[in-house]
């Protein structure tokens, strides 16, 4: 089985994370694009895990500080994703009211999720399989960016609505730390290496561990 | 005249490979080592592991780079010159425009979100889609542009925080909220925009990021 | 091939391009005081309050006074930037002649425009007020100018009245350029601008008019927009034709208050010199001169300056006559040359005086009146002015009684008269003395008679009086009725009236037939009517 599928790293060799060019790893650097060459991402599990914890951290005042202040004609409403969300629905506005849910509410949660099962999955504690595995990365990969939806809607709401006593929004904390979130997810998604996922997948279904392939 | 077009057609047509290197590719998700083939127009090559694409040889990549990534450039002059949206309200008319909206959050204090919304939605695409054509236009030719390397590394490192089509469905999310308010409209901004997503990812989707760099490393050599 | 799209892309951008940006409207420059409520970008320009632009920019003026804006206008307002063009900003304003603009406390203030007059040829640099014309340009109307000498209590949107109603307002006002003239622009709607005519007259009736001249005090009050105010009436003074009907832009003068302007009606056409001997404190320009209590003309002019040599302590009064109040024959004749109406008229007595109008204020007026005991005077040449002779008057002449009195009294024999009561006073008190002892005297007299009374003969006097008394009495009595005196008489009277009775009957019968005296009386059978015998 091994044969059918010859690792690169096994032969010390090291496809360039920015070119997609084939060089051995003792190169240091890739000759074409000049980036570095790693068999695998350094330090991937630990980075991605610990960027999963702070965005878990901020995930939780991100819901309960409000996001946006509105003040009309003297009424102040404090508004989080939540409650924005609620008020879509109730204005039966129900096509955005689930996009927001999905973006704000559902898709990093998912994230943190899956982010941490990947990491399980690369050290080993879950099998679960690679057909499944790839998946949920391309998933977190792809989708984790549009959970900015409710940002770039803070500022554009912030700019637009300036009617004086009328009207205004002003930014709120919650924002601030909702951004966080959705950056430290995306960037745990991009320090993961989900080469490691079928290395695991290689332990298991080896007897003998692989030569030259360095330890994550 | 003719000679030049030839030899630029023929450059855009197929796909060089580097004569140094023998062609292997690796799959960027399972790591199986693959031996590289010539591909011929429209065919792909899939990792024989996980199926992932390795590559593929598409139908005039690059002049599809080029003047996709070309209109997007033009599509955004005109996105920061006419508004995204227009507002009005009790007679007073607010026009929201991608730095009004940085602004705004810059001038009450979340200078951090400002910043970002700036990155994500103007640096972004602007590096993404200029850096294409700086790169893919003297390609067509088969020569390489100075700093070619660098433009087109930064380009793709730049590419995940492209964030064009999140900040149009926000512009759709504030319209939703405000239309209770006030008459609000879409402005010529918001369609230009549209252009830039859909131009800069035809642009990217254009040609292989292994193509790209194969030409590229041809050309230089 | 795929190197369409961006052409279409760039086809299209550079025609949106153009199509913004060419197909804007004109850019006008309208410099303001202030930039008060004013936001670039977002204020907006109205004509009508229909919006036709944008103010795009606002900046200070190179000379720091002032504020430069650039108003972006819609392509089709093209034809509203015309010279006399007027821009105002639209704010809240509470005054005491308006209230408006109220409704941009909510939305903001806006400029509004008033293009100029189709005619008018393109401009584009304007100089806009703070404060809106007061009338709308094109309401149809007349636009006259009135000049006072002082601003009074008159602002812009104080009513302009006639015959009570309200017809135009003030429209602007503004110092004459010597200052020493105030001008206003009044604007008289067009139903009612026939009325105003050559002849017409502007007063002032603002506030409350409070007059103390010499006829008295007046009291005059106008409506209460016009205290609050100020406002001017108009109208034509009695007696004078109406005249033509006046062109927009016309001239007036306005008067302080109603009696100016009547008096305005006034004509002077003929000037006489006076020159006083006395104070003429009191006579104020413009009052009045009269002749027997008929107001002929008026003071012009009380200065040292109309005679020509000095050395003369008299003041110079120039007054001016119109002759159309006086009768028409002297008129005539007195303002023909060569008659020497004037002449006879000094020689029979006319004078000038100056009299008192009012005691209170002590204002003075001239009186021209014939006084036959006058000094012999004539009438003079001072300069080029005619002079009459003038006799003192009023207080001065109560005064020269006054002492015409004390001097009379200071001519009285006082001394002799004192003289004489002072010997009559002498005179009665010898009286006096005597007159004391020829009392003593009736009282010794008396106090005499009285012992004599007291004394015994005279208390037998009563009883002889009685007795005497008594005997008075008898006599009355046999006089009296039961007396028998008055019975004798009583007889007698009786035997006197048979007698008669006995001639009467005789008598009667001579009557009746006078011959009866000869041939007695007639007893022949006949029944005769005889009269009735002794009526008595």
């Amino acid at each position: 089985m091994k044969t059918r599928f010859p690792k690169a790293a096994a032969h010390g060799l090291a496809g360039c994370h920015t070119c997609g060019k084939v060089s051995p790893v003792s190169l240091g650097r890739c000759p074409r694009c000049g980036s570095r060459l790693h068999l695998r991402n350094p330090h991937s599990i630990q980075t991605t895990l610990a960027l999963v914890v702070a965005a878990t951290v901020l995930y939780i005042p991100s819901h309960l500080l409000p996001i946006m202040t509105v003040t009309e004609l003297g009424d102040v409403t404090h508004n989080t994703i939540i409650s924005g969300m609620l008020w879509f629905w109730r204005s039966e506005a129900y096509p955005i009211a689930i996009v927001i849910f999905t973006a704000s509410i559902l898709i990093p949660l998912l994230k943190i999720v899956a982010l941490c099962w990947l990491c399980a999955a690369a050290s080993g504690l879950v099998h679960p399989s690679p057909k499944a595995l790839g998946r949920i990365y391309w998933f977190t990969e792809l989708l984790g960016r549009w959970s900015m939806v409710d940002i770039f809607v803070v500022g554009i709401l912030v700019s637009i609505v300036r009617l004086g006593n009328y009207m205004t929004v002003i930014p709120g904390p919650g924002a601030l730390a909702f951004a966080g979130v959705v950056l430290l997810t995306m960037f745990a998604a991009m320090s993961f290496d989900p080469r490691l996922l079928w290395d695991q997948l290689d332990e298991l279904s080896s007897t003998e561990p692989p030569t030259n392939t360095p330890k994550p | 005249m003719n000679r030049i077009l030839a030899r630029t057609l023929n450059a855009a047509m197929s796909w060089p490979k580097p004569q140094v290197h023998r062609g292997q590719s690796v799959c960027h998700f399972c790591d199986t080592l693959h031996e590289g083939c010539h591909l011929n127009e429209g065919m792909a090559a899939r990792c024989a592991r996980c199926g992932a694409l390795l590559y593929e040889n598409q139908a005039g990549s690059l002049v599809r780079a080029s003047a996709f990534s070309l209109t997007a450039l033009l599509l955004m002059v005109l996105v920061h010159i006419f508004p995204f949206l227009t507002m009005d309200a009790a007679t007073l008319r607010r026009e929201l425009t991608l730095f009004g909206a940085a602004g705004a959050l810059m001038k009450d204090g979340y200078q951090l979100l400002g910043t970002s919304i700036i990155l994500f939605t103007f640096v972004a695409p602007l590096m993404l889609a200029g850096g294409m054509l700086y790169v893919c236009l003297p390609l067509m030719s088969g020569r390489a542009a100075p700093g070619a390397v660098f433009v087109a590394k930064l380009m793709y490192r730049i590419e995940p925080w492209n964030m064009v089509e999140v900040f149009l469905l926000g512009v759709l999310v504030s319209l939703m909220k405000l239309a209770k308010v006030a008459d609000v409209h879409f402005d010529l901004g918001f369609w230009a925009f549209t252009g830039v997503m859909l131009c800069t990812a035809a642009a990217v989707s254009g040609i292989h990021r292994d193509e790209l760099w194969d030409r590229l490393e041809v050309a230089r050599s | 091939m795929v190197w369409f799209v961006p052409l279409v892309a760039l086809v299209l951008g550079a025609w949106l391009l153009y199509h913004n940006f060419a197909a804007q409207g004109p850019v006008a420059k309208v410099r303001f005081d202030t930039a008060d409520g004013v936001v670039a970008g977002k204020t907006e320009v109205r004509c009508r309050s229909v919006k036709v632009g944008v103010v795009k920019r606002v900046k200070l003026a190179e000379d720091l006074r002032s504020v430069l804006m650039h108003l972006e206008f819609d392509p089709d307002a093209e034809g509203l930037l015309r010279q006399g063009t007027f821009f105002w900003v639209v704010k809240p304003r509470l005054t005491a002649t308006e209230l408006s603009g109220v409704d941009t406390l909510i939305t903001g203030s806006y400029i509004e425009l008033d293009p100029g007059p189709s005619s008018a040829e393109k401009c584009f640099e304007f100089t806009g007020s703070e404060d809106p014309p007061a009338t709308n340009r094109n309401v149809p109307g007349l636009r006259l100018t009135l000049t006072a000498d002082e601003a009074g209590f008159l602002s812009v949107g104080s009513p302009m009245y006639y015959r009570g109603f309200e017809v135009g307002r003030i429209e602007a006002r503004t110092l004459g350029a010597d200052g020493k003239k105030v001008s206003y622009r009044a604007f008289v709607r067009k139903e009612y601008s026939q009325v105003v005519t050559e002849n017409t007259r502007f007063w002032n009736t603002s506030g409350v008019d409070i007059s103390a001249g010499s006829e008295g005090f007046k009291v005059r009050t106008p409506s209460f927009q016009a205290m609050v105010s100020g406002g001017v009436s108009f109208g034509i003074t009695e007696g004078e034709e109406p005249g033509k009907v006046v062109p927009d832009e016309t001239n007036f003068t306005l008067y302080p208050d109603q009696d100016a302007a009547l008096r305005a009606t006034f004509r002077p056409n003929m000037r006489f010199l006076l020159l006083f001997d006395q104070s003429v404190r009191g006579l104020a320009e413009k009052a009045t001169v009269e002749f027997r209590g008929i107001t002929i003309g008026r003071v012009a002019k009380v200065s040292f300056n109309l005679v020509p040599t000095g050395g003369d302590s008299r003041i110079p009064v120039l007054i001016e006559l119109d002759t159309t109040k006086m009768r028409p024959e002297a008129a005539s004749k007195l303002q023909d040359p060569d008659s020497d109406f004037v002449k006879t008229a000094v020689n029979h007595g006319l004078r000038a005086a100056l009299k008192t109008g009012n005691l209170l204020t002590g204002s003075m007026y001239v009186d021209l009146d014939y006084y036959p005991e006058a000094q012999t005077a004539e009438i003079g040449k001072s300069g080029e002015f005619t002079t009459l002779p003038t006799v003192s008057s009023g207080f001065v002449q109560l005064e020269a009684k006054l002492t015409a009195i004390l001097d009379k009294i200071q001519a009285l024999p006082i001394d002799k008269t004192m003289g004489d009561f002072a010997s009559a006073a002498r005179e009665a008190k010898t009286t006096i003395a005597e007159s004391r002892k020829t009392l003593r005297e009736i009282e010794d007299t008396a106090a005499a008679a009285r012992t004599v009374i007291d004394g015994p003969g005279f208390r037998g006097l009563p009883d002889d009086l009685h007795r005497t008394l008594d005997k008075l009495q008898n006599l009355a009595a046999s006089v009296g009725p039961d007396g028998a005196i008055q019975g004798d008489l009583l007889r007698t009277l009786d035997e006197l009236r048979a007698s008669l009775r006995a001639i009467k009957s005789a008598t009667t019968t001579i009557d009746e037939k006078p011959n009866s005296l000869l041939f007695g009386r007639d007893s022949t059978g006949n029944p005769k009517p005889k009269a009735p015998r002794g009526e008595h």
